[in-house]
């Protein structure tokens, strides 16, 4: 499932230009439509993982998943941060939006019924109703209360205040943060950026005459400026931002590690790889602040791997097998699987 | 859906030299206004936009970012096409139908020359892949072009540089309904409009790899050229180039042809509507028409390069270039 699958039908285009990070969107959905991210009995499943807050007065803990949702009826709540870690599946699916989105993504699992206390969101939000369904209220929106039903989802932009309940019967949603940077985060990079400057480094001449003092000022917002006004700034700033990105915890299924003929690629970068030159024969990747560099040859390689996200080795083997001996190829995929930037998987 | 970006423009795309290997390169934006393209050259209202005060405002983005912008509106099939050999009145035919109200012309626009820069093949893969992105971003950049400065599409007409005549075929391949006009001249005229200048393509002549890499030359080399054999080659290739993938939606005309009635029938192979601009098409063709304050008279000036036209010239245009205006001077498709 990917940023297009949930917004559907509101083209992904559309919601990056014109509502991430400026205003809320409600996007109905068929009510199956988030089944295959989860499912009750796997959150049940959850309640031992490490980081689930299960809170109930009704007594131990339940046995199964009817228990389990009874007790969400009965006034128990569930809460799982970093839901991404919980199986490979999530892992992939925060993964995959972090790429598209170029931000950080975490998840978090929520459960229950009743009413919930207002909050205002730290960051935007992407709420996918799982099961169930729940109300939202918002004090200063157009639409002061929207509906969300299984397979519907909802997207807040950062600082939005809202509360929510669920009247009748248990909600399960799936929370997806989106940790886009902001005006401030921008501001601590420029500042990075000219103390590279050693103009900036003079000392400030609190005691001398106005004039001087003046002068120092009016040089000082010359030389911010001109690095604020570079008509690249937020290019060199993106770019960034997504050579640094971290890499995102996943789950490894056990024994599913090594490099054989059965085995699936899935990248696990966080960005999407960006393939620069680095010379008449070289090129390089950055990802999570790590540069890797490549001869020229490799590069269709790479592209391969970007496209596709998720294949076969046999796949991968085959489409360049004209071109590459199967041990080259399977060193460059360990060299990659070294560095984190994929893994294998039994397929 | 709102149409963010209106008014801007890009204006500077530098793929990589081999942009199917790096795509990850910066696009260039100018906020236009609504300052109309009217202009001869796309270069010129981009020189005089960033020559207002204050300046006008710049931006960069990566190839992603157009492509991005160019999806928030609506598609757009091109009103037509213009491709050339240099110096044969080309300006002058976009010129006129800038006077067919409500139409779009973009003339020599640097980034669809740079996307449409013919590059030596790298793999399978990757070459079709490349096809597949700059395609897409042509579709953006002519998308943007349309619906400048205030969203509602227009009729677009875009002609090309000569240099770009070599990705004429792939061009037909992409929008094989889009209408297009080839201008041939006499390549004795036009190598003697060439010949002392080093702009455009005549500057590949310093980079011989590059040059046999656009113009396809196997066994002969740029560096191995005088300045008329390798003028003569180049107009040839561009004949040839487009005689290979001629279509029923494919016109061909000659500068000696061109005339007011010549102009009007253009406009009506591109679909435009002209009957209340014929006065103005009188008045452009009286003009020069690369002039962008439109004062300069036009001067005939073909009894001028003929009798100036050097024997190494004739000869070189015999030989390398003669043939192929000749062939395509006899095709049906000569308007």
């Amino acid at each position: 499932m990917d940023l297009s699958a949930i917004l559907a039908p509101v083209p992904v285009v559309e919601f990056l230009t014109s509502f991430l990070g400026t205003q809320h969107l409600f996007v109905a959905g068929d009510p199956a439509k988030f089944g295959s991210l989860l499912s009750w009995q796997q959150a049940f499943d959850a309640l031992g993982h490490t980081g689930t807050t299960f809170t109930w007065s009704g007594g131990g803990a339940p046995s199964n998943v009817e228990s389990f949702i009874n007790a969400l009826n009965g006034g128990a709540t569930f809460e799982l941060d970093r839901a991404e870690t919980l199986h490979s599946s999530l892992g992939d699916f925060s993964r995959r939006l972090g790429r598209e989105l170029c931000a950080p993504v975490t998840t978090q699992l929520r459960a229950g019924c009743g009413h919930w206390p207002e909050l205002q969101t730290s960051c935007d939000l992407l709420i996918l109703q799982i099961a169930g369904a729940r109300c939202f209220n918002f004090s200063s929106m157009p639409d002061p209360a929207v509906q969300l039903r299984s397979g519907d989802a909802l997207y807040l932009p950062r600082a939005c205040t809202y509360s929510s309940s669920s009247p009748t019967e248990p909600a399960l949603e799936l929370v997806v943060s989106i940790h886009t940077s902001t005006s401030l985060d921008l501001m601590r990079w420029v500042v990075e950026l000219l103390a590279k400057d050693p103009s900036l480094h003079a000392p400030v001449p609190r005691f001398q005459d106005p004039a001087a003092q003046v002068a120092f000022v009016t040089q000082l917002r010359r030389t911010v400026a001109a690095t604020l006004r570079a008509p690249e700034l937020l290019n060199e700033y993106t770019r960034a931002l997504d050579d640094n990105a971290p890499s995102l915890a996943g789950v490894r299924p056990a024994g599913s590690e090594i490099l054989n003929d059965e085995a699936n690629i899935v990248l696990i970068a966080p960005r999407k790889l960006a393939i620069r030159r680095a010379g008449a024969d070289c090129a390089y990747i950055v990802s999570a602040g790590k540069r890797l560099m490549f001869p020229l040859d490799a590069i269709p390689l790479l592209h391969f791997l970007n496209d596709l996200q998720d294949l076969p080795v046999s796949r991968f083997y085959q489409e360049f097998e004209n071109n590459y001996s199967q041990e080259d190829l399977a060193e460059f995929l360990g060299v990659l699987a070294a560095n984190s930037i994929l893994e294998f998987r039994s397929a | 859906m709102k149409h963010p970006g209106l008014g801007w423009l890009p204006i500077r795309l530098l793929p990589d030299r081999q942009p199917a290997l790096f795509e990850d390169t910066p696009v260039r934006w100018l906020e236009f206004g609504s300052t109309p393209l009217d202009d001869p050259f796309l270069d010129q209202t981009v020189a005089k936009v960033r020559d207002t005060s204050p300046a006008a405002r710049e931006f960069v983005t990566s190839q992603d970012g157009l492509l991005q912008l160019g999806a928030t509106l609506p598609p757009v099939r091109p009103a037509g096409f213009i491709f050339h050999i240099s110096r044969c009145g080309s300006t002058l035919v976009s010129n006129s139908l800038r006077a067919a109200p409500g139409t779009q012309v973009i003339s020599e626009s640097r980034p669809s020359g740079a996307l449409l820069r013919v590059c030596a093949p790298v793999s399978p893969y990757l070459d079709a892949r490349w096809q597949r992105r700059r395609h897409g971003l042509l579709e953006a950049l002519f998308s943007l072009y349309a619906h400048y400065p205030d969203g509602v599409a227009k009729p677009l007409i875009v002609k090309f540089s000569s240099i770009d005549t070599m990705s004429l075929p792939q061009m037909r391949q992409w929008w094989p309904d889009v209408p297009c006009l080839f201008i041939v001249r006499d390549p004795v005229e036009v190598i003697v409009s060439t010949i002392s200048t080093s702009k455009g393509w005549r500057s590949l002549k310093d980079n011989p790899p590059l040059a046999n890499e656009v113009f396809g030359w196997n066994g002969c080399s740029a560096d191995a050229m005088t300045n008329e054999e390798y003028c003569a080659r180049v107009l040839g290739r561009f004949m040839e180039t487009a005689a290979s993938c001629l279509s029923s939606r494919t016109e061909i005309v000659d500068y000696e042809d061109l005339n007011q009635a010549r102009l009007v029938r253009i406009a009506e192979f591109f679909g435009l509507k002209v009957p209340q601009a014929e006065p103005t098409i009188k008045q452009l063709a009286a003009l020069y028409s690369k002039d962008p304050r439109g004062k300069q008279p036009f001067e005939d000036d073909r009894a001028r390069k003929q009798a100036s036209a050097t024997k190494e010239i004739r000869l070189a245009a015999r030989t390398w270039a003669m043939p192929f205006y000749n062939h395509i001077r006899a095709l049906p498709a000569l308007l």
